[in-house]
């Protein structure tokens, strides 16, 4: 994988360190640490400032069997995985059925072969959408969006913050351009009109706080379509 | 590693550093070992959970689970790359997956900071101002929103993020420049 230019906000990798961040988010953000150094590095400077917290904290009484209850525990065999968490490991392996036909042949991140999307459906010409099967109830929309090379996106106002993945291909907008790996977030009030590759379509992971505002009428006849 | 002087007394024992008392239970699968370190880190970890919101009863059973995990992941700690206390608390955090984010894959090498990467981070928490640490220290230990932690130190919540921003940035930079510096030596 190329360099990777466009990371998550030092602020929001923390909040997602914490747990703070809705499954859609999380799923986004699992999928560029897969593959970004730069990132993971970041959860290893919290897991040592979390260590020194640990060091000061004041200790809380165990019970009084607590020890008993330990030693008695480590004498019962362990589970058969047992070492450095692999990320699939409490789930069984994916067989090739479960995943989504259209995705196939596309080397996702690990964390998107385990996510289950629904049937995809057409949202403009050139552009399809996978939602993310389950939805958090605050009303933010987790999907898969497919579009052909060469297209330009309508103008478009973010009403929450958006976080896009870059999985396949490459897009570009106003403020650079974007290749696989790369997570891009738009503020609330941000609008841009992003432009697809001439060489290769692009397959993007989004998850995004509230619906979109197009700003060109072709926009907004198109977004009933593409719900979101 | 402790040094053995001549008066090897039961206290001296209970002084070996956790580093020690882990590889001892790597390669000895040493009960004693283990007693030694559920008693130094179990009330902690308890501790700590009932700090992130979690009840005493849940609390007690994470630590109880942190160190079994402790216990049957021993061969993997290598004291070269880590300091016992942050390699118990990468296990500690990966267990209730509903808390906290998933563990990201990882390549063993990167997942934990050196020891002497640890120094200069410990020593380095203690030189951010208060408030930062503050917000640092919220944001770990309690179940807050950045805008509950706002709420509870009377401050805007721009506030809260830009001394949060600030102190990672910070702690990052320093993690960076140890980096560089270790690796120049080499």
């Amino acid at each position: 994988m190329a360099k990777i230019a466009h990371h998550p906000d030092e602020l929001v990798l923390f909040d997602f360190y914490n747990g703070r961040l809705s499954p859609g988010q999380a799923l986004v953000i699992s999928a560029h640490l897969e593959v970004c150094d730069t990132c993971r590095s970041s959860f290893a400077l919290y897991d040592h400032i979390g260590a020194m917290l640990l060091d000061e904290v004041m200790p809380q009484s165990m019970r009084e069997d607590a020890l008993d209850l330990a030693l008695a525990r480590i004498d019962r065999p362990a589970p058969e995985r047992v070492g450095p968490k692999s990320g699939s490991g409490s789930k069984a392996p994916l067989s090739s059925s479960d995943i989504a036909p259209y995705l196939e042949g596309i080397d996702l991140p690990q964390s998107l072969k385990e996510a289950k999307f629904k049937k995809r459906y057409w949202g403009a010409p050139g552009v399809w959408l996978a939602q993310l099967d389950t939805q958090s109830n605050d009303g933010s929309k987790t999907y898969l969006m497919h579009v052909a090379k060469g297209i330009k996106m309508p103008e478009h106002d973010h009403q929450g913050m958006e976080m896009t993945l870059v999985l396949n291909g490459e897009f570009s907008d106003h403020n650079g351009t974007y290749k696989p790996g790369d997570l891009i977030i738009c503020e609330a009030g941000h609008h841009h009109s992003p432009a697809i590759a001439m060489e290769q379509d692009c397959l993007c992971l989004i998850s995004a706080l509230a619906p979109i505002a197009p700003k060109t009428i072709l926009g907004k006849l198109l977004q009933p379509f593409a719900r979101i | 590693m402790m040094t053995h002087g001549v008066d090897m007394t039961h206290e001296s024992l209970t002084e070996e550093t956790s580093e020690a008392l882990i590889l001892r239970i790597a390669t000895d699968r040493d009960r004693e070992a283990y007693a030694l370190l559920f008693a130094r880190y179990a009330p902690k970890i308890k501790a700590f959970m009932m700090g992130r919101g979690v009840s005493p009863n849940e609390a007690e059973d994470l630590a109880q689970d942190a160190l079994l995990n402790v216990w049957r992941k021993a061969n993997y700690f290598h004291p070269e790359k880590a300091k016992a206390t942050t390699w118990i608390y990468s296990i500690a955090r990966d267990l209730p997956e509903d808390l906290w984010a998933p563990e990201p894959e990882m390549a063993a090498d990167n997942a934990v900071i050196s020891t002497e990467d640890a120094k200069t981070i410990a020593g380095l928490l203690d030189t951010l101002p208060t408030e930062q640490k503050d917000v640092i220290k919220l944001s770990f230990y309690q179940d807050l929103s950045h805008v509950d932690i706002a709420n509870a130190l009377s401050i805007p919540l721009g506030t809260v993020k830009s001394r949060l921003r600030l102190a990672i940035i910070r702690l990052r930079s320093a993690l960076d420049k140890s980096e560089k510096s270790v690796k120049g030596q080499a």
